[in-house]
């Protein structure tokens, strides 16, 4: 009795609910096949290496993925240009503030191209550094080893600064540690001396300030001589930075005179310090100037003045 | 009317004890069917093994492809938990073992392609370059440096030989992986 009892059970069970268990078991089936043919579908497998070319060696941050296939593509293509000698197309593929700063002409950039890729060159990236918007790629070059295999030579590598800046959704190609021109359109003067600074170019570690002086007396200035070796300098907040090359030409003003410099100061531009001012130390008005060394210490005697100027940069 | 409550609560304690049945014993035979088919999928692929070592006996059944097929298979599956070092010292050594059993067709088939247009144009070339500058059998490689140039590998080695004690050749490597075993060669000539 029970057992037919439990027989139309199941039997009315199945009636009542057929659709329901064919759906249910028709899902399952699928679902169950489709996660059978993936798990077996052939996966592609990529050796692991411990090369992140698009990780900061700085700060270990990494480049946004959908930047870096054109990034690669970019570096790439500009290397292929160099080494067919394709001057103009790898040219116009630098940024506008690269090209006026650092290749004001074609030839400028075709000397570049010629002294770095004399025969055809290899290359490996590697990201250095992220500073905002900007990533800067170390990229070095060399020969063509996988076809030289190194015969008759050592293993070496020049290394470049290839920077980037993702200005409006656009990739901007800088070379040669380039990082960008700012303005800065600061003036500071006194009854002797005006200085303009008009603006500056970074590269990855050195700043150019471009500065013109104008002697507003009847009387010699002079700014540097070579007498210290910290005539010009650059606050950057935790320290004081030289300038670079003024020992090898020295700044003498004659009366009303106006003249143009670069002063050159190291600072890497992933440093996180901001330039604070510029520090003229040993600004001397003289009576007279001769430039001789035997008349140097009389002439310093009877100066009108020696004072130092600081210009303070804007904080932002 | 208790009664019609308690009936119908039974039927759904039934209903659902049956769909949990139904349920359960269609994935036992969904997987009994995909485990029948993967014993037969290796019971095929016994047989092949069975006439590699049976070739006397069924010939032609394993070609020469198949079987460098399944070696390059299982070099790969060796290569996969290996770090990129243990690598690059394995492709270099595949290389030499090349050279070492005189199979100097695989071993220039191993060399890039703009390496062999510089140096070698044709195998006879490298196999007479070979034979002049490497130990005719049981070459050694000590491993002295590793340096890596984004995709590149850069191996410092001293190639020696246990039968002449005299002959001691630093070569230089450089290497490509494009994957597991899947990789370019090239080495330093020496041109004297």
């Amino acid at each position: 009795m029970s057992f037919v009892n439990t027989r139309l059970k199941i039997r009315r069970f199945f009636k009542k609910y057929k659709k329901i268990i064919i759906f249910i078991v028709l899902l399952w089936a699928i679902l169950f096949a489709v996660n059978y043919i993936l798990k077996h579908m052939p996966k592609e497998e990529i050796p692991k290496t411990t090369y992140e070319p698009n990780v900061s060696v700085m700060n270990e941050d990494k480049v946004p993925d959908k930047l870096q296939p054109t990034i690669e593509s970019t570096i790439d293509t500009f290397i292929q240009r160099c080494n067919n000698k394709d001057y103009e197309n790898a040219y116009n593929m630098l940024s506008d503030d690269c090209k006026s700063e650092v290749y004001p002409t074609l030839s400028s950039f075709q000397k570049y191209v010629d002294g770095k890729f004399q025969s055809k060159r290899a290359y490996s990236i590697q990201d250095f550094s992220n500073v905002g918007n900007q990533y800067i790629y170390n990229v070095n070059i060399m020969d063509d080893i996988m076809a030289t295999g190194l015969t008759g030579k050592d293993y070496g590598y020049i290394e470049e600064k290839f920077v980037f800046t993702n200005d409006d959704d656009s990739l901007k190609l800088a070379i040669g540690g380039f990082v960008r021109k700012q303005n800065l359109n600061v003036v500071g003067e006194d009854e002797n001396l005006k200085v303009d600074i008009d603006y500056k170019d970074v590269f990855y570690d050195q700043e150019s300030y471009k500065v013109t002086l104008t002697n507003r007396t009847e009387h010699p200035i002079v700014i540097a001589d070579g007498s210290t070796n910290n005539e010009i300098s650059l606050n950057i907040g935790t320290s004081d930075r030289n300038e670079q090359n003024i020992e090898t030409y020295g700044i003498v003003l004659q009366p009303n005179e106006s003249k143009s410099y670069s002063f050159v100061f190291n600072k890497y531009c992933d440093d996180g310090n901001a330039p604070q001012y510029m520090m003229f130390n040993n600004i001397r008005v003289l009576q007279s100037y001769s430039g001789d060394e035997s008349t140097k210490q009389s002439e310093l005697d009877n100066a009108i003045r020696i004072y130092t100027l600081r210009i303070n940069f804007p904080t932002k | 009317m208790k009664s019609k409550q308690r009936r119908k609560a039974n039927n759904t304690i039934f209903v659902a004890i049956l769909t949990i049945a139904v349920v359960v014993w269609t994935i036992i035979n969904i997987v009994n069917v995909f485990k029948v088919m993967k014993n037969a999928e290796r019971l095929e692929s016994g047989k092949s093994t069975n006439t590699v070592s049976n070739n006397i006996t069924i010939q032609n059944v394993v070609t020469a492809e198949d079987i460098e097929e399944n070696t390059n298979q299982l070099e790969i599956e060796d290569l996969q938990d290996k770090d990129e070092r243990t690598r690059m010292q394995q492709y270099c050594g595949k290389f030499i073992r090349y050279i070492e059993e005189k199979d100097y067709d695989k071993a220039y088939a191993l060399l890039y392609p703009d390496f062999k247009n510089n140096y070698f144009p044709t195998e006879e070339d490298f196999a007479k370059y070979a034979q002049e500058k490497f130990p005719s059998s049981l070459i050694t490689v000590e491993y002295n440096n590793i340096e890596r140039q984004g995709q590149y590998y850069i191996l410092f080695t001293t190639v020696k030989t246990p039968l002449d004690s005299s002959y001691s050749m630093d070569q230089k490597f450089i290497l490509i992986e494009n994957g597991f075993n899947d990789f370019q060669i090239s080495f330093d000539v020496k041109q004297d």
